[in-house]
Order: structure tokens, then C-alpha cells, then sequence
């Protein structure tokens, strides 16, 4: 694979933390907002230890070259299973959103087919088309907020929620689920000034409380009954009454669960092939697998959030702090220009 | 040459699938673009679809639900209806804005359509539906009535109190009515409506005629702000609007005119209909966060005092 720079990584992780804001399904209120900030400067402390890592000149691809199997392993089941649960997500914001298909499996078929070929163009090719699709996410936004704008009422801010701060903190933590890809990908960069990727979090946090600031101002006493409060207030932003917006939303929704499959398909293949170094196809194999994992978690309605969390922190924080106490005795997993 | 079989073999596929002219795919022609519609409910469902195109006429369809009454509409159109872009939706009962908001999210109605209820009176035959919403949007520009679509109505029957504040055709003519659950429809006076438009803050008037020192003169108006603020004095709310006017004319007539139409509309929609459509709980919730969550929903408002001052810049 080829490296790619810290702004493309910072594309990258903030267009997969707004397909999550896109999907949350969650009681919102200015408890949320204060949740969401209280998350985001959780998700930056959680970073330290990686980008600690990475100045020292770390190159997680030496370390699992020396046959260290588990760390890819537990890599692969990550990314696979929440591969899974992003095409369960799409399922059920294809019903918000009208997508032209009637059966979930077609969808899923259907995007994994897109996915497995931007898959096979490699890091690079995904990494600069993130960059094109940030420019219709902001585009998107700027349609939103001109069709929201005249909706807005700040007493709606005073209404409580149903949900406290620390629930709000502790949801909203479960869905930085790409964390953990911020400790992969940084490996594919050229590992100068790494703590430039974390760029991501500030922007991920306007983001956030952008639109949850509108979810919670425009929606007011409908927001307790929205499933989806991102797509109710897609369909009440139209800023032309000649001309709906719904086209916008769809096609950057796709663009978004697209990238961020993709993403999970190339990592969970890259770290397939490290474990497993003659084995072919290894995209479609990822692919097949998420597919039946969103099966699989479609059938058993899961939702575990607090086991997402756990896993967040483990291969987040744990895992490169760990690496970090271990680092000075294993010069072998510095990079080679480094040594 | 494996790449260029593979593209080669890619480009006539794309060619050959991608054309987009499968056959359920719905061509311009094949939909009716509904720019009204008028709702019944009786026993069942009636729902009167008015379309945008002059030359196609009405078509009604019934039924026991409204996806029901707006299959046989289709039906009866002989083609599929895309009611994204309709303007005016006029019903008849009170408890089929229950139904609205599934047209809100299904049928994906936009949230800026109209709403008009039909009291103690039905649409004529052959009514000029355009020259309706045009006549319901001047109303609303002028000031006489406030502001009021779609969305703005679902949330207010979201509300605690689950009062909607609502356009209606009497017999008298156009006004206000106050739809609220397990209440008859409160139909506002004119001064009412009027007054409502200064208290919600989304429209005014462009002028005003007033009775100054000359006689008869106009107050023009050139931008006015609304600003809601509460207290609470030995153990009652007093809510006080303050309403901001940049204009010229006679202020003094004019504060009294304004004052008298905030006055009416208070009164009619607070003591009479017992309804807040003026954004009571909110403003309690905000700037009497500890009283509004002690109090209960029927105790707190309704014995809340109203304040309306005009203030001039």
C-alpha cells in the first residue's frame, strides 16, 4: 500500500464519524451536545498513546511481519463485525431515506459490489476520493443549514432529555468506532507531525454539534418521536419549495456508508494478508463476511453499546499504550529509515 | 490485454444495464404532480388530489386509511402521485391531523405545505385551489394571520398541550381556529389572529391603519422583533413580550392598535381556548427553568399573566 497524508487520513475518519451521525438513533438534547464534547475530548485522550507511538517512529506493519498473528487477528474481527453493523445501518436508513431498493440483500450486494472495486484500487485511490466526497458533505451541510435556518428556535433548547450527560458521553462513544482504524492508518502515513491526523476530532466535533444543535433547535417537540432525527431533519430542511433536496442527502449517504465499507474492507484485507499471506480475494472474502455478520447482528437485534466501547478502548488506547511501555526493547518494530 | 478484456467487457455492461430505462422506473409522464389536496373524514377517508397541470382534472379516492384513500386516488389518476411538492392540503376534522404526520414522513409531503381547515363548510366543485394558497400566503404576507405550514403545526400537536394553531375557512370568511385534543375548534376573532402574528414573531403587517392626531393614517413598518421573557411574581408566571418596531407614522396610535391585538389574542387563546400557541412552555422552561419543572402542565399557564409592551427604536 501506498502512504497516504495526514489531511486525507483526517478526511477519511471524519466522513466515517458522519455516516455514524447520519445513522444515531439516540434521545437528543442539550444533555447530548454536552455528551458528545465530553466523547470527543475522551476520543483525544484515548489518541495520546498512539500518536506517542507513531513520533517514537512505530510501523505496526514490522511488528505484525514478525509473525505476531493475534494483533491482526483481533483487527480483522473488528473491523469485520463493525463492517457488519455499518450494512445493518444502512438497511435501516435506506428505509428513511427511500433508496430505490426494496430488499436489503440487494442492497447489501449491490454496495458491496461497488465497495469490493474501491477496495481494489487500493489505499491511495480511496484516500483522495474521501477528499472529493468531504467537498459534497460540506456542500450537503450548507444546503442543510440554509433550509433549517428559518426553523430554528433557541427555546427549544431549554426542553430536557430524557438521557443524562454520562449516557449521552458513554452513546455517543460507542459510535467512535473508527478510533481504533486512526492507530492502523496512521501507519500508511509518512508518520511526520503525527498528531496532525487528530484534526479529525475538532472538525468531527463542530460537525456533531452542528447538526445536533439544528436536530434539537428546528425538530423541537417532534425530536422525541424521530427514530432518526438526522434524516426528520433532512425532510424538513428544504431550502427551495420548488426543487426537494432528498437527491442530496441520498447520494452523499451512499457516497458515505461506501467510503466507510470501503475503508473497513481494505483494512480488514490488509490485515487479512498478514495473517494469511497466500490467500486470494481477500476483499470479497471481507466482503462476504461483513454481509453475514449484518445478518447475523440484524437477526439478533443487537446493540451493544457498552461492548463497542470496550473494544474501542481496548484497540484504541490499550493496545498502542501497551506497545508503547514495550517499544524501547523491540527496536525491530520502529521503521527501517527510522532505525 | 486481461485489463483491457476486463474494461472492454465493464463499458458494455455499463452500456447495456446502466441506461436507466428499465420500465418500473417512473418517467415525468408516467406521475401526477399534486399541487393540492382536500381530506374528508367521515366513515371513511376521502381524499381529493388537485393536480398541478390545468388540463387534468381532480380525482378523488376513499378509503378506511390514508394510504387507502390515496391508492384509489392513484387509481383513479391511472398513474403513481408524487405529493412532494403540494402546497395546500384543506381537511375537514379535527382528529385527521393525527394523520398528517404520516404523510410528513411517508409521502414525504413537504414541510412547508399549507394547511387549511375547513369549518362547518366544504371546498365548492370547481374551487380555484391556487387562488386559495395564494390568497392563505397574502393573508399570512399582509399580517393578518400568522405563519403557520406543516411542520410548524405537527410540532404543535407534539406539545404538551397538543393545541395547533391553524388556518380556517368559515363561512364568514378566512381565519384562525385552534385545533386541541378532545376540545371543539376554537375559531379566533380578526383582532385575535392579528395580535397572534406580533406574539409568535414570524410575520407582521407592513403597515397598520391607525386613528392618529389627522384622522385615519398608516403606520409603516420597517422591521419588528419579538422578545419573550419570564418571572415569576408570588408564585405566578408573568410573561412579558416585548415587541421592538422600526417604522414611521404615529407611534403612539400605533402602540395602542398592536397592543389591543396582543391584548385580544392572549386572552382568546390563553383564557378562552386554554391553549398555548404562543410558546408559553418554552419561554417558562427557559428563564424559569426551577417553577416550570415543579409546576403542572395544567396549573402553570393558564393562570400566567401576559404582558405586551410596543417599544419603538
Amino acid at each position: 500500500m501506498n502512504k497516504i497524508s495526514c489531511s486525507q487520513l483526517t478526511t477519511t475518519l471524519l466522513l466515517s464519524s458522519a455516516f455514524m451521525l447520519m445513522c444515531f438513533s439516540a434521545p437528543i438534547g442539550t444533555e447530548y451536545m454536552a455528551g458528545t464534547a465530553i466523547s470527543f475530548v475522551i476520543q483525544a485522550i484515548l489518541c495520546i498513546p498512539i500518536i506517542i507511538l507513531y513520533r517514537k517512529g512505530f510501523s505496526l506493519s514490522a511488528y505484525c511481519s514478525e509473525k505476531h498473528f493475534l494483533i491482526p487477528c483481533i483487527f480483522v474481527l473488528y473491523f469485520i463485525l463493525h463492517g457488519g453493523m455499518s450494512f445493518v445501518l444502512v438497511f435501516n436508513g435506506a428505509e428513511q431515506l427511500s433508496l430505490p431498493f426494496s430488499a436489503p440483500l440487494v442492497t447489501a450486494v449491490l454496495i458491496g459490489i461497488v465497495c469490493f472495486y474501491t477496495a481494489s484500487l487500493g489505499l491511495c485511490a480511496f484516500a483522495r476520493a474521501s477528499s472529493i466526497v468531504f467537498g459534497i458533505l460540506v456542500i450537503t451541510l450548507a444546503v442543510l443549514l440554509t433550509g433549517a435556518w428559518q426553523r430554528i428556535d433557541t427555546m427549544e433548547l431549554a426542553q430536557k432529555s430524557e438521557s443524562s450527560i454520562i449516557q449521552s458521553t458513554l452513546q455517543n462513544l460507542s459510535l467512535a468506532d473508527t478510533l481504533p482504524a486512526v492507530f492502523v492508518l496512521m501507519n500508511f502515513t509518512d508518520g511526520k507531525k503525527p498528531q496532525k491526523a487528530l484534526f479529525f476530532l475538532p472538525l468531527g466535533l463542530i460537525l456533531w454539534e452542528l447538526v445536533l444543535f439544528l436536530c434539537i433547535t428546528v425538530l423541537g417537540s417532534l425530536l422525541p418521536d424521530a427514530q432518526y432525527p438526522f434524516f426528520l431533519l433532512t425532510s424538513v430542511s428544504q431550502p427551495l419549495s420548488s426543487q426537494r433536496a432528498d437527491s442530496l442527502y441520498l447520494i452523499l449517504f451512499v457516497l458515505l456508508c461506501i467510503l466507510r465499507i470501503t475503508l473497513l474492507t481494505v483494512l480488514s484485507a490488509h490485515f487479512l494478508g498478514m495473517v494469511f499471506k497466500k490467500l486470494r480475494f481477500r476483499s470479497i472474502i471481507t466482503l462476504f463476511l461483513m454481509i453475514g455478520s449484518a445478518v447475523l447482528l440484524g437477526s439478533v437485534n443487537y446493540s451493544g453499546s457498552i461492548l463497542c466501547i470496550i473494544a474501542i478502548v481496548l484497540l484504541s488506547f490499550v493496545v498502542p499504550l501497551t506497545f508503547c511501555l514495550r517499544l524501547k526493547n523491540h527496536v525491530s518494530w520502529k521503521e527501517k529509515n527510522n532505525v | 490485454m486481461k485489463k483491457l478484456v476486463s474494461a472492454a467487457i465493464c463499458l458494455i455492461m455499463s452500456i447495456l444495464f446502466l441506461t436507466g430505462c428499465r420500465r418500473s422506473v417512473p418517467e415525468v409522464r408516467d406521475r401526477a404532480y399534486i399541487q393540492s389536496a382536500a381530506l374528508y373524514g367521515k366513515s371513511n377517508i376521502s381524499l381529493t388530489l388537485y393536480p398541478f397541470e390545468e388540463e387534468q382534472k381532480q380525482e378523488t379516492g376513499i378509503g378506511a386509511t390514508m394510504a387507502d384513500a390515496l391508492e384509489n386516488a392513484s387509481t383513479s389518476f391511472g398513474k403513481e402521485v408524487f405529493l412532494g411538492h403540494l402546497e395546500l392540503l384543506c381537511f375537514d376534522k379535527a382528529d385527521l391531523t393525527d394523520k398528517l404526520s404520516s404523510l410528513l414522513y411517508e409521502q414525504r409531503i413537504s414541510p412547508s405545505c399549507k394547511l387549511l381547515f375547513l369549518y362547518d363548510t366544504d371546498l365548492p366543485e370547481d374551487c380555484d385551489m391556487t387562488l386559495l394558497t395564494d390568497r392563505l400566503i397574502m393573508e399570512e404576507e399582509n399580517g393578518h394571520i400568522p405563519e403557520t405550514d406543516l411542520f410548524h403545526i405537527l410540532s404543535e400537536k407534539k406539545s404538551k398541550d397538543e393545541a395547533a394553531l391553524i388556518p380556517a375557512v368559515t363561512k364568514e370568511g378566512l381565519s384562525m381556529c385552534i385545533l386541541s385534543s378532545g376540545n371543539k375548534p376554537y375559531i379566533l376573532s380578526v383582532k385575535a389572529a392579528q395580535g397572534l402574528c406580533w406574539l409568535r414573531g414570524k410575520n407582521y403587517p407592513e403597515r397598520i391603519a391607525v386613528n392618529g392626531e389627522k384622522g385615519s393614517e398608516d403606520y409603516e413598518i420597517h422591521s419588528a422583533k419579538l422578545k419573550l421573557s419570564a418571572e415569576i411574581n408570588e408564585n405566578i408566571p408573568c410573561i412579558t413580550a416585548r415587541i421592538i418596531i422600526k417604522g414611521s407614522g404615529d407611534e403612539q396610535a400605533a402602540k395602542a392598535v398592536i397592543e389591543s391585538q396582543c391584548n385580544a389574542a392572549a386572552r382568546e387563546t390563553i383564557k378562552l381556548a386554554k391553549a398555548d400557541v404562543i410558546g408559553l412552555f418554552k419561554c417558562l422552561a427557559r428563564y424559569c427553568p426551577e417553577y416550570y419543572s415543579k409546576q403542572e402542565t395544567e396549573t402553570v399557564k393558564w393562570d400566567a399573566a401576559i404582558q405586551c409592551t410596543v417599544e419603538f427604536e
